[in-house]
């Protein structure tokens, strides 16, 4: 196990967990960049970050004109002790290849397939994230078939639904509540419930309310990182995570599932469906 | 500068509807790699017979190969893409870049336009895919103005959804569906979970619902910033709706060339429109950020518009008769209206209805039964009667 964990990337959202997490053995840190992230509960500037080594860079945004030019600006000195910069908008691409800094590509639910995946890897991405919502064994074939390790997620809240409307903020003005901007919507008849989260200059993030427990995914090679996304995640859980994993036990994850690790989805509905 | 009015169509039947009321071009899925998957959808045969009628007129047919593909679907996308380039048609629209390698590396002659579901949001974003060789790119729908008008800066072609339905997210940045129904959002299953309600332990549950789409407003300025294709949401739509809002949409681009929109046929179009659909509509994104406004909170009964009579199949001018296809109920008495492609939107009083044989008839209550009525104006095969609830202009 301990060759595995050298490959965790944790997304963390306390700076100071990063002693800790470098205690078990971990040594590659992720960080949402400020203004320029979706779905955080915490954001840094590259001058938070200056005094930590080999840290990647998260702009998962979808970014606007207005937006693109001021990321620009904000990367236009790309720090040394920055390792990388995941993004999702494609939009920076032609900016960011031209600098000397690893890019990786998230494009979420829209990494379903080798061939898509290996056509970015071709133009230069260092590597991509899958997506969370196909099988393992699909997620097997298609690192399999990648020509670059790929990076896997394998605990987190997952992101389920991203939207530019302000959807808590109308909902209080509509029937003049006052719902906080951070709650849980259900649906009674799947019984599936999110978190929803409203931010400010984003928009509305729908995270699932149970921690993806993605940890078979350590039996897949061909991966470059293991991901780990500590966002709403108590650090207490993911601490406790590695230390069972570090004596190669299994790790009890309360209020968590495998996702559609072992549930393959369905697009075509049969007749009287 | 040339627009196009492109409108979706699911069969061949809405196809010809949809260009004979306007559409300069249409879109169709295929049986696979659609995201409309439940859709009736074209077979090979089909989209071959569907490209050489649109080609006959002079128009353009587009074809959506826009899924997001898991390993198992590439599957015989290749030979699907060297056929859809062999029958010639206009475009594929796409949001998988593995289309895009299979057409280049085959060297098909394949126009490619980037779907919505890419969430193209930014000039640069559209920089990125003109580089690849796209020819189009089809803007999120979260885009305001001024980021529409720096995508077309960027001289890519830009094609714009103008009305239909909207997605609550962004567009291929949603898997509600899977998590709640386990159909995948991303592939053609989508099961509209942002039109549910959620419980939040208040006494109104939380609602997602967008309102659809309208840019009835906003035509002449998109004309005015060189949008290129203007974009109606709806594959799975009645021919009804597709007549409607086609005509609607052509006699707009059509007023805005000659200079002779004014807001009261804006008016009159939006009250047409928003009746057709039996949903409220709004330019959401266009010039603000949606508020709520531009949302539903009730639990909305979503009743099937019953404006729709009849479709007339002939007229005999000798006799002014029309024989007309039932599509709802109506009866002797009623007043209805009758528009077309090329008629003039007229007021008619049902006097007398006869069915086939001749006989007298008090109502026409049996769907797709044909039926003559008395009608002094000249009217053409392929007109559409309905209720009259608005006014003509």
């Amino acid at each position: 196990m301990e060759n595995k964990i050298n490959k965790f990337l944790i997304l963390i959202n306390d700076l100071k967990d990063i002693n800790t997490y470098k205690k078990m053995g971990i040594n590659n840190f992720a960080v949402y960049l400020k203004d320029f992230s979706i779905g955080y509960e915490k954001t840094y500037t590259f001058k938070d970050i200056i005094n930590f080594d080999n840290v990647f860079i998260v702009m998962n945004k979808i970014l606007s004109t207005k937006e693109i030019e001021e990321a620009k600006k904000v990367l236009g000195n790309i720090p040394s002790n920055v390792a990388g910069i995941i993004i999702s908008d494609l939009g920076l691409y032609n900016f960011l290849k031209n600098k000397k800094v690893n890019v990786i590509l998230n494009l979420r639910h829209l990494g379903t397939n080798s061939s898509s995946i290996n056509y970015f890897l071709k133009m230069g991405f260092k590597s991509y994230i899958l997506a969370n919502e196909i099988t393992y064994k699909e997620i097997e074939k298609i690192s399999s078939n990648c020509i670059k390790p790929i990076i896997l997620e394998i605990f987190s809240y997952n992101l389920v639904s991203y939207s530019r409307r302000y959807l808590i903020t109308n909902y209080n003005n509509y029937y003049k509540e006052n719902l906080a901007k951070n709650i849980i919507i259900k649906d009674k008849i799947s019984n599936e419930s999110f978190k929803v989260i409203e931010e400010k200059e984003n928009g509305t993030i729908f995270l699932s309310d149970k921690i993806y427990n993605g940890l078979k995914l350590l039996d897949i090679d061909n991966v470059l990182f293991y991901f780990i996304n500590t966002s709403f995640i108590d650090t207490k859980y993911i601490i406790n995570m590695l230390k069972d994993l570090k004596e190669n036990k299994i790790p009890k994850i309360p209020n968590s599932n495998e996702g559609f690790l072992f549930k393959d989805t369905i697009y075509k509905v049969k007749r009287g469906e | 500068m040339d627009y196009e009015l492109l409108i979706p169509v699911g069969s061949l039947e809405k196809l010809k509807i949809a260009l004979l009321y306007g559409a300069d071009a249409v879109y169709i899925g295929g049986k696979n790699y659609s995201l409309r998957a439940n859709a009736s959808n074209f077979t090979n045969e089909e989209i071959k017979k569907a490209t050489d009628y649109v080609h006959s007129l002079n128009k353009k047919i587009y074809v959506t190969v826009n899924i997001v593909f898991h390993e198992e679907d590439l599957k015989g996308l290749k030979d699907y893409l060297i056929f859809l380039n062999e029958i010639k048609i206009d475009g594929v629209i796409f949001s998988d870049i593995s289309v895009l390698k299979i057409i280049k590396e085959n060297n098909l002659n394949l126009n490619m336009c980037l779907s919505t579901q890419m969430s193209v949001a930014n000039k640069e974003h559209a920089l990125f895919w003109k580089n690849l060789g796209v020819k189009r790119v089809v803007v999120a729908r979260e885009c305001n103005k001024d980021t529409i008008k720096s995508i077309i800066d960027t001289g890519i072609s830009v094609e714009v959804f103008i009305h239909g339905a909207m997605c609550m997210a962004y567009s291929g940045q949603c898997v509600l569906s899977n998590y709640c129904t386990n159909r995948d959002s991303n592939r053609g299953g989508c099961a509209q979970v942002c039109r549910w309600l959620f419980d939040v332990n208040k006494p109104h549950k939380f609602s997602i619902m967008p309102k659809d789409l309208n840019m009835v407003r906003h035509i002449k300025e998109l004309m005015d910033m060189r949008v290129e294709s203007f974009k109606i949401e709806g594959r799975m739509r009645s021919i009804y709706y597709i007549a409607t809002v086609t005509l609607i949409y052509k006699t707009i681009m059509q007023k805005v060339v000659n200079n002779t929109l004014n807001d009261e046929y804006i008016n009159y179009a939006i009250n047409i429109l928003n009746r057709c659909a039996n949903r409220e509509s709004t330019s959401q994104f266009f010039d603000k950020l949606p508020g709520f406004n531009e949302q539903y909170y009730q639990d909305r009964d979503e009743v099937s518009n019953q404006d729709f009579l009849g479709l007339i199949r002939s007229y005999d001018d000798i006799n002014k008769i029309i024989t007309l296809e039932q599509r709802n109920y109506f009866k002797v008495g009623d007043i209805v209206q009758i528009f077309g492609p090329n008629t003039e939107t007229f007021d008619l009083q049902i006097t007398k209805i006869y069915n086939e044989d001749g006989n007298l008839l008090n109502e026409a209550n049996h769907p797709q039964m044909i039926v003559k009525i008395p009608c002094d104006k000249k009217v053409e095969q392929f007109d559409m009667i309905r209720i009259k609830i608005f006014d003509k202009l």
